[in-house]
């Protein structure tokens, strides 16, 4: 058990590349959410159409496939090679991009319609409108689920280890095959939960702050 | 009319208390009901009506005080409150009818599974009792689609299949349209012509002139003043009933 | 010459494809079968009256909501290995899947059950039914309205979740796809078909619950 000690320092290591990635993946999966969902929430038919694809596809393919697909597919198609990293990156920006859809338009949609008709009235246009009224509302909804999404990020890129790209997972995993124990699975494991259980408490914060300090 | 301990009556209730942390909601409620009496509790809301019900049949527990219903001691915890609660039946506000049962099965539910009695009976039973309340048509409906009144008497109804010595009626008109109040208290009056021996929680002060044997009014966890239909509700003693009559009447 | 498609391939290894999707819904059967028998013990353990029960209850939901699956495969793997238990994969990804599937079903259940309001369990005790003729003539039947759609939801996510299996040589659809795709390099369209394979079999999943809930909760209109 104890012949885990010396490597501590590597799987440390191996949660801050598993935190950059995710949190890199989670930007790029909230401009994607923002703008899909803004388009996901206008009139135009075929916008809303498209959104919807979008998130269904995501959420009915296994992220290990998405990744295979990113890894191994797509440099077929772009006739380039994509570095373990990107391709990890890339699927779990997509991955995460799709649920995050979702909770940009339910924060969109969480503020009445009555405050759309009361800001046209006013004489406010859509931009504005978005963007002094519904945005600072929104986010009451948006991001309490965007921490949600990041946990669910933090948890994906474990999969990464499987094409090979070297994060928390798989410096535990090499490491058992050296030492032969599972005591370096089990430090990996209390690292994630840390990253994750601390980041579900501060949604929980965010949310409760939110509720007291806005009517509604 | 079964005869009970000349004592005791039906349901006798002494010095109950019952408090909720800090708060006394109930401060030592006394009083007797008789076989085949109509005993009718007004009173402002939050004055422990509901609690005190509630406390007969073992859904709350007291804090001191003794009930003894049809013979039997009651204890929340005691081992005979599933004997009490045969013969105790309960009419709730919100009737509480399975949402996910028919009428007809809502009715046979709890003779069968408690009771144990063969299914046929229990659905013979159930039809005859639909059309006792005046529900005869409606044994397939489900309680979504049965108006407020329709369901409260289907919930008499349900409550009559256990065969109970004592019913308990809840504030059974409250959340009912104006509409359909008048049904749901004819079935109750019918009850009551029959004999039976019934605690009504109600604001229909009409019913209890009509009906009621005697009436209690309660405030603040306290019975204020006792008394029948006539003097209560006409000449009534202590200011606080009067008060509370006039502004209702 | 590696072509972007080429459908002929599906064809050629139709065999081994079916095999995966076989291999894929019978763990994905097992994983949500193990996920509900968790999940049910973890309710029970979380909202059991005796603290160390309820602690570890909550201590095993907390644990796998903020862990990641792989790490399970790997850690069944590895460790059952070690202590002498000669589970086959197969048996290994089911447990894993379970025990994690298990987590979020025990708060789906827990959230149900809460939803279903006192008032019912008061009338159903009134009317003198026992608590465990409450639980099931009374409560089961509104919780597994109210858990329905949560339920659907994770046994999709469950069923997605056996891609991983392939880790540890499942020879589930993803694997069969990645042999294949190693032994042509045409990844791009066995991945595609992967992801169609999958993607055929949520609708199908989802379509079957809506019909479900339709059929058999419908008539609640109105209530609950």
């Amino acid at each position: 058990m104890a012949g885990v000690v010396p490597y501590l320092g590597l799987l440390v290591k191996g949660a801050l590349i598993t935190l950059e990635v995710s949190a890199l993946a989670l930007v790029c999966a909230l401009v994607i959410g923002v703008v899909v969902g803004i388009v996901a929430t206008s009139r135009f038919r075929a916008a809303q159409a498209a959104a919807r694809v979008y998130v269904e596809l995501v959420r009915s393919i296994p992220l290990l496939v998405q990744l295979f697909f990113a890894y191994y597919g797509l440099p077929l198609m772009f006739k380039v090679n994509f570095t373990p990293y990107q391709a990890a990156t890339a699927a779990l920006a997509l991955y995460g991009g799709a649920y995050m859809v979702e909770a940009v338009r339910s924060g969109i949609q969480s503020v009445g319609r009555n405050q759309w008709e009361a800001a046209r009235a006013l004489g406010i246009g859509y931009w504005h409108t978005m963007t002094y009224v519904v945005a600072p509302q929104a986010i009451r909804v948006t991001l309490p689920a965007a921490a949600g999404i990041f946990i669910s990020l933090l948890k994906g890129s474990s999969v990464a280890s499987i094409i090979g790209f070297v994060e928390l997972l798989q410096t535990a995993v090499n490491i058992r095959n050296t030492i032969f124990s599972l005591s370096p699975l089990l430090v990996a494991g209390i690292l994630y939960f840390l990253m994750c259980y601390g980041l579900s408490r501060f949604g929980s914060r965010v949310e409760r702050r939110f509720r007291y300090g806005g009517a509604s | 009319m079964s005869a009970a301990p000349a004592a005791a009556g039906m349901l006798s209730v002494e010095g109950l208390v019952k408090r909720f942390g800090s708060r006394t909601v109930l401060n030592g409620i006394t009083f007797q009901v008789t076989p085949g009496e109509v005993l009718v509790i007004i009173g402002p809301s939050g004055g422990g009506k509901s609690t005190l019900l509630r406390c007969v049949n073992g859904l709350e527990d007291f804090s001191s005080g003794r009930i003894v219903l049809d013979g039997l001691v009651v204890q929340p915890s005691g081992a005979n409150i599933w004997e009490v609660r045969k013969r105790a039946g309960m009419i709730f506000q919100h009737f509480n009818l399975f949402p996910h049962l028919t009428a007809r099965q809502n009715i046979e539910l709890a003779p069968r599974v408690a009771l144990r009695r063969p299914a046929s009976e229990c659905r013979e039973r159930a039809e005859a009792l639909l059309a006792r309340v005046g529900l005869a048509e409606f044994g397939h409906h489900y309680p979504g689609q049965l108006s407020g009144g329709q369901q409260q008497r289907v919930a008499i109804a349900r409550a009559l299949a256990m065969d109970p010595k004592l019913m308990l009626f809840d504030e059974p008109t409250s959340a009912l349209d104006p509409e359909t109040v008048g049904e749901v208290l004819a079935v109750m009056k019918e009850l009551a012509t029959g004999g039976m021996t019934m605690v009504v929680v109600t604001h229909e002060l009409n019913f209890a002139k009509e009906v009621g044997d005697r009436i209690l009014f309660m405030d603040a966890g306290v019975v204020v003043e006792d008394g029948t239909p006539g003097e209560l509700l006409s000449q009534p003693r202590n200011p606080r009933t009067r008060q509370f009559i006039q502004a209702v009447l | 010459m590696v072509s972007l498609f080429d459908p002929a391939l599906f064809w050629r290894y139709r065999h081994a494809i079916a095999a995966g999707a076989a291999a894929t819904l019978a763990l994905g059967a097992c994983s949500v079968l193990a996920s509900f028998a968790f999940g049910l013990a973890g309710w029970r353990l979380k909202t059991s009256r005796h603290r160390p029960f309820a602690w570890f209850g909550n201590a095993y939901v907390e644990a796998l909501r903020n862990t990641p699956d792989l790490l399970y495969i790997y850690g069944l793997y590895f460790g059952l290995t070690g202590v002498g238990i000669r589970f086959s994969a197969f048996t290994c990804a089911v447990l894993a899947l379970g025990i994690q599937g298990g987590a979020y079903v025990a708060e789906i259940i827990r959230g149900a059950f809460t939803a279903v309001s006192n008032e019912q369990r008061a009338a159903a005790r009134a009317l003198s039914l026992r608590p465990w003729q409450s639980l099931v003539h009374v409560e089961l039947p509104q919780m597994l309205r109210v858990a329905f759609p949560a339920l659907g939801n994770q046994v999709i996510s469950t069923l997605l979740g056996t891609a991983l299996a392939s880790v540890i040589a499942v020879p589930e659809l993803t694997y069969q796809s990645q042999i294949i795709g190693d032994s042509t390099y045409q990844y791009f369209s066995v991945f595609a078909m992967d992801a169609v394979i999958y993607l055929l079999l949520v609708q199908i999943l989802t379509r079957v619950f809506h019909l479900i809930d339709h059929l058999w909760f419908g008539k609640w209109r109105g209530t609950v």
